[in-house]
This record gives structure tokens, C-alpha cells and sequence, in this order.
């Protein structure tokens, strides 16, 4: 297996790499550490930048960068290809562990087997059960994204007008 | 099984914004976390942001980890607990039929540190008024309480220093001609004085605040230095 190409080998339009996911259930499949190592250096290093950005010290985002990076090994298993990307996936566990050194507080999650969960409507949840599509869908969003500004608040701004399209106004 | 009732009054897309991003305090989180319980086009919203925040990760120039970064994780992969372990246990919902278990898991893990054994540990504010502080008011002054309401209740006006938001856990109240059911959000800002109505059952509610009550009435402003509201 090839190592991943340098960062710059990445373009706006496809992303980190589509085969990413694959890679995940691979470590889940096989505990291959082929496959985590391929995925240490274009996430490590992002998370790292991801943590400084929210005002980690530089000694303490490499330490906390580190340890996002445990959990694509420990917590393969709980990778769901027809729920998100990797990169979505490594973002979320990545968002959760700033939270707690760096604010001293807890992020209340939703917790999926609650038993009063009301579930997705069957009918969205078939048109999400489909890997292909969440990878489609996340092209379509980096296509979209890269022609906007670089600008992190821009990008959150417009994000919010898209869910507004997606919620609608409603009167609360 | 019926069908379930879908919420009508969501949060607002900044806010789910702010909650994936991780920019949105703990005890506004714990309220987006309930709600999203109940609402799965919210749920949608949330999984849709979280793949923003992927693409901006993945766009995000890299710094690179230390040299030893790798050798010291390949070092950890094989540490006892490094094996797939079942995903922590929500707490106990406890027996069917208790007003706990009628509670969304992530308030459960609040309550969980409080009192397992089904009952909850409700102090009286006023007559028809129960409430429960789910955590220490936090250093941006938010506050997460439960508030239990009797039946046809009507709470004073009150208007806000700051922002509150309220999610129905069981029973519903109206308020300004609206009625809010379980999984309802209702939000009011510094401009808003309300004056919400229990219905015909004990309401339980999750209250968020960032800033102190204001009571209009005369009621009100009897009752604040007393209730800390």
C-alpha cells in the first residue's frame, strides 16, 4: 500500500481522499495498522491545526492531537460509512476532545440507543443508507465550499442559510 | 406503536450551528442534545453540519505532528482498552412510568449524578413550581434547570436579561396563542415578556438561561430575590 501522497497531492475538489472511510473499516475489520498509518499524517496534522485554531498551546495540541487520532483505532467499530466521512467522523471526535481541557466543561451528547429516540422517517433514513451518496454529497459540498471564501465564519454563515432552506422558518 | 408526534417549535440553525462547531456552552448544548432526541429533521441538520465541519477540516493547512508523534501512537495501539469496547451505558432510564424515564438520556446523565432510584429531587420555588439545577451556573452566567409546572399553571410575566430557552419534556403550555408539546423549543430574548400556561398535566420543561429573569409583574418582582430565577 502506497503512504498518503504530501497534502499538497489534495485538491479542494476531492477532498483528503475518498478511500478514507475504506480505511477506517479496515482497522475495524482487521485492526491493520497499514491503514492507521496512513491516516495519521493528513489528519494528524489537521486536527493539530484544527486544535491551535481554537487556542491550544502548541505543546498541548500535539498532545491532544494524538489522542483524537486513538480513537480511529480504538473506536473503529462505531464508523458508520452511510452515516458520515471520515473526515466528518474524525472532525466530530476531534470537536469533543477540545471541549473538555480546553473549556472545562462536558458537550452533552444525543445518545443514539436512547429508547425515547424518535427515529428518522424510514423513508430518509433508505435514501441515507447509501454510502455512495454520503461520498457524492460530500463532494458536492466541498465543490461548493471551495468557491467560497475562505473564511471560517463565511463558510458557518452559509451553512445556516442552507439549513434554514433545509428546517424552514418555523415560528418558535 | 403510535407514530411519534414530531416537534413543531425546532432550534434555531445558528444554534445547531453553534452546537456542532463545539463553540456552543454546556448547558445550551445539553438542551440541542435533548431536543435532538426528538427531532430527527434536526438530527439531519446536525449530521449535515458535522460534514462542514469534515470539509473544513479537511481543507484546514496541516501542522505537523513531532516527529515521534507516529512511533508513539503505534506504541499505544496494542494498551489494554485499545480492543473495540461497548459504547458506555446511558444511565439507567429506571422503572416504566417514572418521570425519569420520560427524560432524554443526555438530562439522565445529569440526573444520574444526583439520584438513580427513579424519583427526582424536586425543590418547591412556589406554589405549582418545582425545580431541579441540573448543573453550577456556569462562567457565562447560563444556567440548566428542570422546571416542573402543575397543570394550568401560569407562570408571571417575566422579560430577560439574556436569552432563555425552553424544551417541553412531558405535558405542554401555550404561550402568546402557541402551544408547545414535548420536543418543543420556545425562545425568548431580552425583547420578549411572556407569560407561558401549563396544560391540563404536570409540565416538565428544560429551562436554559444566560442571564437573570426580569419580572414585570408585581408578583414577579415579589418572588425573584427569593427564587433566584
Amino acid at each position: 500500500m502506497n503512504l498518503e501522497p504530501g497534502p499538497n497531492a489534495t485538491t479542494i475538489g476531492g477532498g483528503l481522499g475518498a478511500n478514507h472511510g475504506a480505511l477506517i473499516i479496515r482497522i475495524a475489520q482487521r485492526r491493520d495498522r497499514t491503514a492507521f498509518i496512513v491516516l495519521f499524517q493528513p489528519y494528524g496534522s489537521r486536527v493539530k491545526s484544527y486544535l491551535r485554531r481554537w487556542g491550544a498551546a502548541d505543546a498541548m495540541s500535539e498532545d491532544l492531537a494524538r489522542e483524537a487520532l486513538l480513537p480511529i483505532w480504538r473506536k473503529a467499530n462505531r464508523f458508520d460509512p452511510a452515516k458520515a466521512g471520515a473526515s466528518s467522523w474524525i472532525f466530530t471526535i476531534a470537536r469533543n476532545l477540545w471541549i473538555d481541557p480546553l473549556r472545562k466543561e462536558r458537550r452533552p451528547e444525543l445518545d443514539p440507543t436512547d429508547p425515547l429516540l424518535v427515529p428518522d422517517d424510514p423513508e430518509d433514513a433508505e435514501d441515507a443508507d447509501n454510502a455512495q451518496e454520503i461520498e457524492q454529497r460530500d463532494g458536492l459540498l466541498r465543490t461548493a465550499l471551495g468557491t467560497l471564501p475562505a473564511k471560517q465564519a463565511e463558510v458557518v454563515r452559509l451553512a445556516c442559510d442552507r439549513l434554514r432552506g433545509i428546517i424552514g422558518d418555523h415560528p418558535s | 406503536m403510535t407514530p411519534a408526534i414530531l416537534p413543531m417549535h425546532h432550534l434555531e440553525p445558528g444554534v445547531l450551528a453553534a452546537y456542532a462547531s463545539g463553540a456552543l456552552g454546556e448547558g445550551p448544548s445539553l438542551l440541542v442534545a435533548s431536543h435532538l432526541t426528538f427531532c430527527p429533521d434536526c438530527r439531519a441538520a446536525v449530521t449535515d453540519l458535522d460534514r462542514v465541519g469534515g470539509t473544513l477540516l479537511d481543507e484546514l493547512g496541516p501542522d505537523a505532528l513531532n516527529g515521534d508523534a507516529l512511533d508513539k501512537l503505534l506504541a499505544r495501539l496494542d494498551e489494554p482498552g485499545t480492543i473495540p469496547t461497548p459504547r458506555q451505558e446511558p444511565a439507567p432510564p429506571g422503572e416504566g412510568g417514572s418521570e425519569l424515564a420520560a427524560l432524554p438520556a443526555p438530562i439522565r446523565s445529569y440526573l444520574s449524578l444526583i439520584d438513580q432510584d427513579g424519583t427526582l429531587p424536586w425543590k418547591m420555588l412556589a406554589p405549582g413550581v418545582r425545580q431541579i439545577r441540573l448543573m453550577p451556573r456556569g462562567a457565562d452566567g447560563a444556567n440548566a434547570r428542570l422546571f416542573k409546572l402543575a397543570p394550568h399553571t401560569s407562570l408571571p410575566d417575566h422579560g430577560h436579561e439574556g436569552c432563555e430557552w425552553t424544551l417541553v419534556l412531558t405535558g405542554s403550555f401555550t404561550d402568546a396563542g402557541q402551544r408547545f408539546a414535548r420536543g418543543d423549543v420556545a425562545h425568548a430574548d431580552r425583547d420578549t415578556i411572556h407569560a407561558p400556561v401549563t396544560g391540563a398535566e404536570d409540565c416538565i420543561c428544560l429551562i436554559i438561561t444566560d442571564a437573570p429573569l426580569r419580572y414585570t409583574g408585581l408578583l414577579g418582582r415579589l418572588i425573584q430575590p427569593v427564587t433566584d430565577l
